[in-house]
């Protein structure tokens, strides 16, 4: 199957930033995983994902999330999100990834320490 | 006494075992515990060499770290930790470990450099360790199953809570297309499907489709009913189909179980709810614009249609005119014209409502301008003809029928435009009927000639023109009042009081409806000259 989601990277201080844009699913889940993997194992503790045009996610990205999550948790790193739709977030409250990671309104609050 | 040295080799025991169940509870997944429990051991382990095994049946064994598949050894059965030498190869020292017929592992030291045998510290030590594998991978188990559980348990609550919104949000959408694509966004989402699409057809004829999340080129018979959701709604003519192909899993595809159909079937009837609703809000909507137009056709009609009748010397006159839902095609006037002459003019339009009350309105329009050149009448049907013919559609016409009284002399100029005759009753009951010619006004525009025709009223003749409401009009088993019936009242009715003859006309023709609504409009103008 040809990938659907497509995503951007960069680094802005200590914190990576990844833009999504298309459906996380499994396969997106990967290439968000992959992509913040290759990061965090040259050092990176801080990773924000960027939404704002990924509105839909299936629960095997979810769990893909989660295991971002829990990677960043074990190195004392975290997890933060921003730009989500409100059903996206809802449906992230439900599953408890909040209960790890952030939800925060740019990257600017994170690099300022004000998140 | 115990010894210092006893508690310091226990103390270290524990707090190795301790650290130990640490690491390895921090395992990822299945793999990453093995791995981490080698490493484990390599680390309190000087100059020894291992291998990890594992078996499901405790018939094979397949070595799992390092990863080799080729090497597959065996070990004795048990159903505890044992710790055995010399198998599965010379000089080495093995642990066995069962979990349950599934699951077992084996530890195998080897390569002891320093002393040719293990001994009983060797021994014990693999025992511990044992031990905490044994220990370790059950908390795994048990801390991954209720991960597990959890994530489960929040992910329904999640699709129900999905369902709950999405109905909402279906039910606020206007558009159609947003409506499809959003239901199927959520239908594949929901059910973990790779993709999906919606096939729209109207009376079995395709009309477009939508894809998730891209579009794909889609042969329905390359998936199965385990690998393809379908759902389909049909409302009106229209058939909308949902396909849901391949869901996805961490391990690859799997197949679809009853819960993605539940909600694959959910989402679809949402779906076809929201259309319902939309249709009904355009019906509801359609018919409150009717109900405006209707009004403003009464209004048109009441404007048009005169409440009274003029009071003219040496004559009795009376008229009604009721229509037959809000606005009727009928209509009816008694015009004074100039030259002291009055025209009675019955008219009925084909159809109801807005187009007909239009053109009656264009009739009257016309009728008030000509009427007063003093045209020949047939000139004036002819005239009358083109405007109406001009002014209404293929499927309107106009039958018309108007009679010009003289009041000094009783004369009576008449045309007949296609309407119903009518009924002339002299002083000597003698009935007659007035045909007068032509064709229905705005049938044809070629030329052909309207013929009129001249008599006089005599005193105690009586005149009466109406609709074919009246002789038509039904009863609840569809019997019609009948021309015989009212023929008959008009010629048997006396005294001869137009006013009084119309009420009991009207008694008569409601006295028959009964129950059933009145199919036409009844309309009739009664002159009288006593």
């Amino acid at each position: 199957m040809d990938a659907e989601l497509s995503l951007s990277s960069k680094v802005q201080s200590d914190l990576l930033i990844i833009e999504t844009d298309g459906y996380i699913n499994n396969q997106g889940g990967e290439k968000i995983a992959a992509e913040a993997y290759k990061h965090i194992d040259q050092g990176i503790k801080k990773v924000l994902l960027d939404l704002d045009k990924s509105k839909i996610v299936n629960s095997i990205g979810i769990s893909i999330l989660i295991e971002i999550i829990e990677k960043l948790d074990d190195i004392d790193g975290k997890l933060f999100f921003t730009n989500l739709d409100p059903t996206v977030e809802k449906t992230f409250n439900i599953m408890g990834l909040f209960q790890f990671a952030d939800k925060v309104e740019s990257a600017e609050n994170i690099i300022n320490g004000s998140d | 006494m115990f010894s210092n040295y006893n508690i310091d080799k226990l103390d270290f025991h524990f707090n190795t075992f301790q650290e130990g169940l640490n690491v390895l509870l921090s395992s990822k997944n299945k793999k990453d515990f093995e791995e981490k429990f080698v490493q484990f051991l390599k680390d309190h382990l000087d100059e020894i060499q291992l291998k990890l095994y594992y078996s499901t049946d405790k018939l094979i064994w397949n070595q799992v770290s390092p990863s080799d598949n080729n090497n597959s050894v065996k070990f004795p059965l048990s159903d505890s930790i044992q710790i055995i030498e010399n198998i599965p190869f010379q000089k080495c020292l093995s642990a066995v470990i069962p979990f349950d017929q599934n699951e077992n592992y084996a530890i195998v030291l080897f390569d002891k450099q320093k002393l040719t045998k293990f001994d009983d510290v060797d021994k014990l030590n693999l025992k511990l360790f044992a031990q905490l594998l044994y220990n370790g991978y059950i908390t795994f188990q048990k801390i991954k199953n209720e991960k597990e559980l959890i994530f489960s348990l929040n992910n329904r609550i999640m699709q129900m809570n999905t369902l709950i919104d999405t109905g909402i949000e279906l039910a606020r959408l206007d558009n159609v297309s947003k409506l499809i694509s959003l239901s199927l966004e959520r239908a594949v989402s929901l059910t973990n499907s790779s993709k999906g699409v919606v096939i729209i057809s109207r009376n079995d004829v395709y009309q477009e489709s939508a894809y998730f999340p891209i579009q794909f080129e889609f042969v329905r018979e390359n998936y199965s009913s385990k690998n393809m959701i379908h759902s389909e709604i049909n409302h009106q003519d229209i058939k909308i189909e949902y396909f849901l192909i391949e869901k996805e899993s961490r391990n690859g595809i799997i197949n679809f179980d009853e819960t993605d159909y539940l909600l694959a079937n959910a989402i679809t009837r949402q779906v076809a709810a929201a259309l319902q609703n939309d249709y009904l809000v355009h019906q509801l909507i359609d018919k409150q614009k009717i109900e405006k137009e209707l009004e403003l056709a009464a209004e048109i009609q009441r404007i048009i249609i005169p409440e009274t009748v003029p009071e003219i010397e040496g004559y009795k006159v009376a008229g009604i005119n009721i229509p037959s839902k809000e606005v009727g095609g009928d209509y009816y006037d008694v015009i004074k014209l100039k030259d002291g002459r009055y025209a009675f003019v019955v008219a009925d339009v084909t159809g109801k409502g807005v187009p007909a009350a239009l053109l009656v309105s264009t009739l009257n329009a016309a009728l008030t301008a000509y009427i007063d050149q003093a045209i020949p009448l047939s000139d004036l049907g002819a005239k009358l003809n083109s405007i109406i013919y001009k002014a209404s559609t293929r499927d309107k016409f106009i039958t018309f029928f108007i009679a010009i009284l003289t009041p000094e002399n009783g004369n009576l100029e008449i045309l007949n435009a296609g309407h119903n005759p009518s009924m002339l009753l002299n002083s000597k009951g003698e009935l007659k009927f007035i045909e007068a010619g032509g064709l229905a006004l705005g049938m044809f525009d070629m030329g052909i000639p309207f013929s009129s025709q001249s008599l006089t009223l005599k005193k105690g003749d009586r005149l009466l023109l109406f609709s074919d409401g009246i002789p038509e009009a039904m009863d609840e088993n569809d019997e019609e009042f009948s021309d015989e019936r009212f023929e008959k009242l008009f010629t048997d009715y006396t005294p001869e009081d137009p006013g009084k003859f119309i009420d009991k006309l009207l008694k008569q023709v409601k006295s028959h409806a009964g129950s059933a609504p009145q199919s036409d409009d009844i309309t009739a103008l009664y002159l009288y000259k006593p």
